[in-house]
């Protein structure tokens, strides 16, 4: 099933992607095909368990050194245990809504730049998500 | 509602995870790791989990597999236990075992965890075997079998990870300490109950039944240890120790176990492909890896662990160093 909305952030920029990604993986055999292909088969395999990826990667040390050991030792493929790292998340209803506000609204009510802040974050409280959908509606 | 995570990405729905996932993008453009490319099974929830980077220039992966009893992208491993690339060359599954515990719950689980690796690694034999019995139990299974290549034969397999199990005794710091190891109440509340099984007590990584799991899977699937293949049983050889700076003085400071492996084709493959496997704690004074040296554990409280191959005979051109 295909998740609704992009990820914002500077992440999701498809030329920052391009420069070494942490980005989409496009699974089976990416770039397999391309006649510049590389062939070369993985002869160093490094496998570590990290106790969290994330922990490991705040910490300038921990960082320093892992870094270190792999450019010292320059294995072809690294595996890592523990990364703690929790997968996209489902396609939920509320994710649903919070795609449809930042996506499709904006863009159907290009607001001026001047009003365009507070307008989002009025729409950010709204109950339904829903531009129509006013507390003013509810009281009547 | 069904619920489906996508879980070869890294969660992005708020900011919190936004900006963790951010970390993790900006450490992956840095150097050295800008040379590779990450692939990731991920837990539904924040834990567990892994990632295999691979290097850019070498061949991408043919297939990724994020489950050990299906091919179906959904069906990835919950916990993010499994990931098997398969190369031209060979299939390399990285997995983080499923710890025993202390609980009757946990160890079925367990013992769940290493029948779906017996599936897998051992799905011929047993198939050999079901034939012998006249049955085909084993085939109804869905199983992801091992590659194959061309000419049929299996194709060689690089299997590495925190197994989270000890092979043998030496591959402990003390035996007889870990042999004796109790489950201990947490908050005051009594701990769980032995386990009726004497093979069952003891702790979790090293007791009986699994070891002897452990030794039958690797046997009946004709893989090898490598770093005890090239090392021997050479003692106080551990991956993991616990934990230092917590506890200065804590019951299992200085303590190790050996838990992360690289398992692969015995025999003839070995000797023509394994050139070294070195763990990173080699060479560094017992008295020191109680502390968890950086150098080896990069704060993690397991070391890391090298295969490395020859780079290819017979002539044929490769840009490994």
């Amino acid at each position: 099933m295909k998740r609704f909305f992009a990820p914002v952030g500077g992440s999701s920029d498809p030329s920052k992607r391009a420069r070494g990604d942490g980005g989409p993986e496009g699974d089976a055999g990416a770039g397999a095909g391309a006649p510049d292909a590389p062939t070369r088969q993985p002869k160093s395999f490094m496998t570590w368990n990290c106790n969290s990826f994330l922990g490991r990667m705040r910490k300038e040390l921990d960082k320093k050194s892992f870094l270190r050991y792999v450019e010292d030792h320059d294995p072809d493929i690294i595996a890592l245990q523990e990364t703690w790292l929790p997968a996209a998340a489902p396609d939920r209803y509320d994710t649903f809504h919070r795609a449809e506000r930042v996506q499709t609204i904006p863009e159907a009510l290009p607001p001026s730049p001047a009003c365009r802040r507070p307008r989002r974050k009025s729409r950010e409280i709204s109950i339904c998500g829903h531009p129509n959908f006013s507390l003013g509606a509810l009281c009547q | 509602m069904i619920v489906v995570f996508s879980r070869g990405e890294l969660r992005d729905d708020t900011k919190q995870y936004r900006e963790d996932k951010a970390l993790i993008d900006l450490v992956m453009r840095q150097k050295p790791l800008s040379l590779y490319r990450a692939f990731w099974a991920c837990a539904d929830i924040k834990r567990a989990g892994c990632g295999v980077l691979v290097k850019k220039d070498v061949e991408a992966p043919k297939s990724v597999t994020r489950s050990l009893v299906s091919r179906v992208k959904k069906d990835a491993h919950e916990e993010g236990r499994v990931l098997l690339l398969e190369f031209s060359s060979v299939q390399f599954l990285n997995v983080y075992a499923q710890n025993n515990g202390w609980t009757k719950e946990s160890m079925a689980k367990r013992r769940a965890w290493d029948d779906e690796l017996r599936r897998f690694l051992c799905h011929e034999e047993l198939n050999a075997l079901d034939a012998k019995d006249g049955g085909a139990k084993e085939t109804s299974f869905p199983v992801v079998s091992r590659p194959r290549r061309t000419d049929g034969s299996r194709k060689p397999l690089i299997w590495c990870g925190d197994l989270n199990a000890c092979h043998k005794e030496v591959d402990v710091s003390h035996p007889a300490f870990f042999a004796t190891q109790k489950a201990e109440g947490k908050n005051g509340k009594a701990p769980v109950e032995l386990p009726a099984d004497p093979d069952d007590r003891g702790q979790p990584g090293f007791t009986v039944n699994e070891r002897k799991r452990f030794d039958a899977l690797v046997t009946d699937a004709k893989l090898v240890d490598a770093y005890r293949e090239l090392h021997g049983d050479a003692e106080m050889r551990m991956t993991w120790f616990g934990h230092p700076g917590v506890t200065q003085v804590g019951k299992y400071r200085g303590r190790g176990m050996r838990l992360d492996y690289f398992f692969v084709d015995g025999g003839d493959w070995f000797r023509e492909n394994v050139e070294s496997c070195v763990q990173a704690t080699d060479g560094i004074p017992v008295a020191e890896l109680a502390e968890r040296p950086d150098r080896a554990f990069f704060g993690s409280d397991h070391c890391a662990v090298l295969l490395r191959l020859k780079s290819a005979g017979g002539g044929t051109t490769s840009e490994s160093r």
